[in-house]
C-alpha cells in the first residue's frame, strides 16, 4: 500500500527506526554474500555512486575511509536509514542480511587500488586561479575559511571527497555529459517574444525561475509563456579540451581531488 | 485527551443530528457535505453552482486552519449545518465554525511512539453519524466522539498496531453500523473490512480481504501465504443502497515485490469486493491485478454510476486503478465491462473478456530491476477521482512514470517490514502529470491538464462546471470541467496530498481543500 513520495504519496518514507537500535553489525565476508551484495548494489546504488563505487551524483566510495561511516555498523545503518538532509535514501526494501551484504560489498571498493592522480595540486591551483578562470563561475573555500567564487556553477570546495578523478576529468573535457537538475538550460520565450535564458532554478505547473547567465532571476508564467526549451546537453561550462596541456589537466584534476571537508 | 476551548462562542452554530437517512439522501443537500465522497456513490460531485466557470476567477482565501504539525493533511472534510470536522496529523480531530475557522472543540488521541507505518501518521477524515462523530486513529483504533463537545464516547481496539496495523482512511457510517478499513500492507498483515455498532463501538462483522483455510479463493494462496498475505483496505469504500452493498477496494498482496512467497492469484488483494453491508458477507469480487507484484492496490474509491453504458441504461462501478487502467463493472454483479488505459502502462497488452489483464513476459522485478510503467505509485494512487453527471465525464488525478523494480528477501517477523524488493526512479526520464477527464463508457480521453509533476490530490467536480485540484508543488486550482481549460490558481505554499470538498453557508459557497499542513476555506 505505499503510497507516494516522501510526504506519502507514494514512493514512501518508511518508518523503520524501530530495528535500528544500536547493535554492532558484523558484515558476512563469503564470495556467495558478496556476489549477492553486488546484484543488490548494481540494482540500487550504482546509479548514483557508480559501477565501481567512485561516484556520480552520489559521493565516491572507492576511498579508502568514507567520510560518514567510521565503522562496519555505520555504513550498515546508513544504507539502511539514509542520509536525512541529503539525497541519499534509506533501503527500506532491504531486510538486514541483504544491507550487510551490500554493506560488505561496498567495503571492497576500498581495496581497489586508488585512482592514480599524478598531477600536483599546488600547480593546480594556480591553472584554477589563473590559465582555466574557474574561478570566476565556482566557489572554493578562501585562506580566511569563507568561500570565494562565482556562483554560476556548482560549489567545489569539498568536490574530491564527493567526486572521483574519472568524473571530474570527464566534467571538465566534456562538461554536457552529465549536468544536474537545478543547471538545466532553459529559455523561455515570453508572450511579447522576449527570450529569457539561464539555468533552471525551479519549475512547477505554472511558474519557472531562470537563473540567467548574468546572475538575474527571471520568475515566469507558464503559463503565459510561449514557448519553453530546455537543452540538457548545453552548459555555460567551457570544455577545456586542447585548451589546457595534459599536465595542466593532470595538475587542475589532482587540486580538485585534494578538496575536501577539512572537519 | 481532550484539549478544551477556553471560552464560550456565542455564535457557536446549531449541531444538528445527523440520521443515516440524511446521508443517505446527501445529493439533497449539496450545502452539507456528510460523507467522505460527498455521497455514497464516490463521485465527490456537488450540485452547488454559485461558484461557476464564470466567476471563479475571483475565488478568495476566507480563513485558514492550521495544524501546527509537521505531517502533511490529507484531511477530507465533513460540514453539516455550518460546522466542519477535520483531522490533522498524527492524532487530533477539531470541529471548526464553518463560516469562520473558528475552533469549536478539539480531540487528541494518545498514540504510541512505536508505530508501525509504511507511509507517515497521515489521517484522511472522519464520519458522522447521529450525534458522534468517529475517528479511525494511526495505532488501529475507532474511535466516537460527541459532535457537540469532541468528549469520548467509546474508544475501540481495531487491531494491534505493534503486528502493523494501522488506520489512516477516515469510516464510513451505514444505517446504525460504522464499516472502517484497516492499514498495513508492508507489514504482513491480514486485511479485513469491520463493521461496528455505532452506539457501543463493538464489532458486528469482520471479513477478511484473504479467505481463510477452507473458504473459496484460500487456494490462490500458496501454503500458508494466506496468513501473512496483506490485501488492507486503507481508503474509504463507497455504498450501493439499491443492492445493500458496501463496495471496497483492497491493497497489494504481501511481500509487495517478490510474489515467490506467495504464487498463485492472491485473492482478494487488489481488487474491488462488494459485501452485504448487514453481515458483511461477500457478493462478489473483481480482481484488478492478479499475483501483483508492483505495489499497485486498488485501493482508489470505487465511483458509483447510472450512466449508460454503449448505448443502453447501466449501473457501472467506474475505477481508474493504480495498474494504470480504467475500468468498468457492472454494478450488481461486479461483472467486467470494459478496461482501456489511462496513462502509460507497459506490463499488460489488454484484458480477456473476463477481464483477466494480459501480463507481458518479463514484467516482474528482478535482483537487478526492471523498467515497468507505471511506477509503484501507480497511473493515479489513493487520492479521489470525481465524476460529473452533469458532462458524463471521469476525471482522475494522473501520475506518468515508470521505475525499476527489483526483488529482494523478504522475511517475515511480525511487525516488521514484509516487502521483499523496491523500486528506483528512471533516470532517463522527467515524471509528470496530468488532470485527465475520461469518457464514462469508454475510458478514452476527452481533455487534459497537464502538470508539472506527479499528480497527488483529489478532485471535486461540481455543477458550476468546474473540476477543483491542486498539486504536490503547493498550487490549488480549477478547470473548466468541459474543457480543461485553466480557469482560476492559488499558490497555497504546500504540497496538497487531499482531496477538495465545498459547502454552502448563509446562501454563499465555499470550497475546502488542505494545503500543506493547513486547511483553506474559499469563497467569492
Amino acid at each position: 500500500m505505499l503510497r507516494l513520495l516522501g510526504f506519502v504519496l507514494g514512493a514512501a518514507i518508511l518508518t523503520i527506526a524501530q530495528d535500528t537500535k544500536k547493535e554492532e553489525i558484523v558484515l558476512p565476508t563469503s564470495a556467495e554474500d558478496l556476489a549477492t551484495g553486488k546484484k543488490l548494489y548494481d540494482g540500487s546504488c550504482q546509479l548514483c555512486h557508480g559501477p565501481q563505487g567512485d561516484g556520480g551524483k552520489g559521493a565516491n566510495l572507492a576511498v579508502p575511509k568514507l567520510a560518514r561511516a567510521a565503522t562496519d555498523s555505520d555504513l550498515a545503518r546508513i544504507i539502511e536509514v539514509g542520509i536525512p538532509g541529503t539525497e541519499m535514501p534509506g533501503a527500506y526494501h532491504m531486510v538486514k542480511k541483504e544491507i550487510t551484504q551490500v554493506a560488505a560489498y561496498v567495503k571492497t571498493f576500498a581495496k581497489f587500488t586508488p585512482e592514480k592522480v599524478p598531477g600536483d595540486p599546488a600547480k593546480g591551483r594556480a591553472v584554477y586561479l589563473g590559465k582555466g578562470g574557474c574561478q570566476a563561475c565556482h566557489t572554493t573555500t578562501g585562506a580566511d575559511g569563507l568561500l570565494v567564487g562565482g556562483l554560476t556553477g556548482p560549489d567545489l570546495s569539498t568536490i574530491g571527497g564527493r567526486r572521483s578523478a574519472a568524473h571530474l576529468r570527464e566534467s571538465i573535457v566534456d562538461p554536457s555529459a552529465s549536468i544536474p537538475d537545478y543547471f538545466v538550460d532553459t529559455t523561455a520565450v515570453l508572450a511579447n517574444g522576449q527570450r529569457i535564458n539561464g539555468r533552471r532554478l525551479t519549475e512547477d505547473t505554472f511558474y519557472l525561475v531562470i537563473h540567467d547567465y548574468q546572475g538575474r532571476n527571471h520568475v515566469i508564467d507558464r503559463m503565459s509563456a510561449r514557448e519553453i526549451i530546455k537543452d540538457r546537453k548545453k552548459t555555460p561550462m567551457p570544455s577545456y579540451k586542447g585548451k589546457l596541456s595534459a599536465d595542466e589537466l593532470d595538475n587542475l584534476i589532482a587540486f580538485l581531488v585534494s578538496l575536501r571537508e577539512t572537519k | 485527551m481532550r484539549i478544551p476551548v477556553l471560552c464560550l462562542l456565542p455564535f457557536a452554530a446549531v449541531l444538528a443530528q445527523v440520521p443515516y437517512e440524511r446521508i443517505l439522501n446527501a445529493r439533497s443537500e449539496p450545502h452539507n457535505w456528510l460523507t467522505y465522497s460527498g455521497t455514497y456513490d464516490g463521485q465527490r460531485y456537488s450540485a452547488l453552482s454559485q461558484i461557476n466557470s464564470g466567476n471563479v476567477g475571483n475565488l478568495r482565501v476566507q480563513w485558514v486552519q492550521q495544524s501546527g504539525h509537521s505531517e502533511s493533511t490529507q484531511t477530507s472534510p465533513i460540514i453539516v449545518d455550518g460546522v466542519m470536522y477535520i483531522t490533522e496529523p498524527p492524532n487530533v480531530v477539531k470541529a471548526l465554525d464553518a463560516r469562520s475557522g473558528t475552533v469549536i472543540w478539539s480531540y487528541r488521541k494518545t498514540i504510541p511512539d512505536d508505530l508501525r507505518l509504511c507511509c507517515g501518521r497521515v489521517n484522511r477524515g472522519v464520519a458522522v453519524l447521529n450525534d458522534l462523530v468517529y475517528y479511525g486513529s494511526i495505532d488501529a483504533h475507532l474511535i466516537a466522539l460527541d459532535a457537540k463537545t469532541g468528549r469520548l464516547r467509546w474508544d475501540t481496539t481495531i487491531d494491534d498496531y505493534k503486528l502493523g496495523y494501522s488506520s489512516s482512511g477516515a469510516p464510513l457510517a451505514i444505517k446504525d453500523k460504522i464499516v472502517t478499513g484497516i492499514g498495513g500492507g508492508e507489514y504482513g498483515i491480514r486485511g479485513f473490512l469491520d463493521a461496528y455498532d455505532a452506539k457501543t463501538g463493538k464489532r458486528v462483522w469482520r471479513t477478511h480481504t484473504i479467505p481463510g483455510k477452507g473458504e473459496p479463493g484460500n487456494e490462490t494462496w500458496e501454503g500458508d501465504s494466506w496468513k501473512i498475505g496483506a490485501a488492507p483496505t486503507w481508503v474509504t469504500g463507497s455504498y450501493d443502497p439499491e443492492n445493500n452493498l458496501v463496495i471496497w477496494g483492497t491493497g497489494n498482496p504481501g511481500p509487495d515485490w517478490n510474489g515467490d512467497y506467495r504464487k498463485g492469484d492472491n485473492l482478494y488483494s487488489d481488487s474491488f469486493i462488494a459485501l452485504d453491508a448487514d453481515t458483511g458477507k461477500l457478493k462478489w469480487y473483481f480482481q484488478f491485478t492478479p499475483h501483483d507484484v508492483h505495489d499497485w492496490d486498488a485501493t482508489q474509491v470505487p465511483v458509483l454510476i447510472d450512466g449508460t453504458f454503449r448505448g443502453q441504461p447501466k449501473k457501472m462501478v467506474a475505477t481508474a486503478n493504480r495498474n494504470a487502467f480504467y475500468y468498468v463493472l457492472d454494478r450488481p454483479t461486479g461483472k467486467f465491462l470494459h478496461a482501456r488505459a489511462y496513462a502509460k502502462q507497459t506490463w499488460a497488452t489488454g484484458h480477456d473478456d473476463n477481464g483477466r489483464p494480459l501480463v507481458i513476459a518479463g514484467t516482474t522485478p528482478t535482483i537487478d530491476g526492471n523498467l515497468v510503467y507505471p511506477s509503484l505509485a501507480g497511473g493515479t494512487n489513493w487520492f479521489s477521482p470525481s465524476w460529473s453527471p452533469k458532462h458524463n465525464l471521469f476525471y482522475v488525478p494522473v501520475r506518468e512514470e515508470g521505475a525499476y523494480y527489483f526483488k529482494g528477501t523478504a522475511e517475515f517477523k511480525p511487525g516488521t517490514l514484509f516487502v521483499g524488493g523496491g523500486q528506483r526512479a528512471n533516470p532517463a526520464e522527467e515524471p509528470f502529470g496530468a488532470i485527465r477527464a475520461l469518457e464514462t463508457d469508454s475510458g478514452s480521453m476527452r481533455w487534459e491538464f497537464p502538470l508539472k509533476t506527479q499528480a497527488s490530490a483529489g478532485i471535486l467536480s461540481t455543477a458550476g462546471d468546474l473540476v477543483f485540484s491542486g498539486t504536490g508543488q503547493g498550487d490549488v486550482f480549477a478547470l473548466h470541467a468541459a474543457t480543461g481549460k485553466l480557469l482560476w490558481r492559488f499558490k497555497g505554499g504546500g504540497g496538497v496530498i487531499a482531496a477538495p470538498v465545498t459547502y454552502m453557508l448563509d446562501g454563499k459557497q465555499f470550497v475546502a481543500l488542505a494545503v500543506g499542513r493547513a486547511l483553506f476555506v474559499f469563497g467569492l
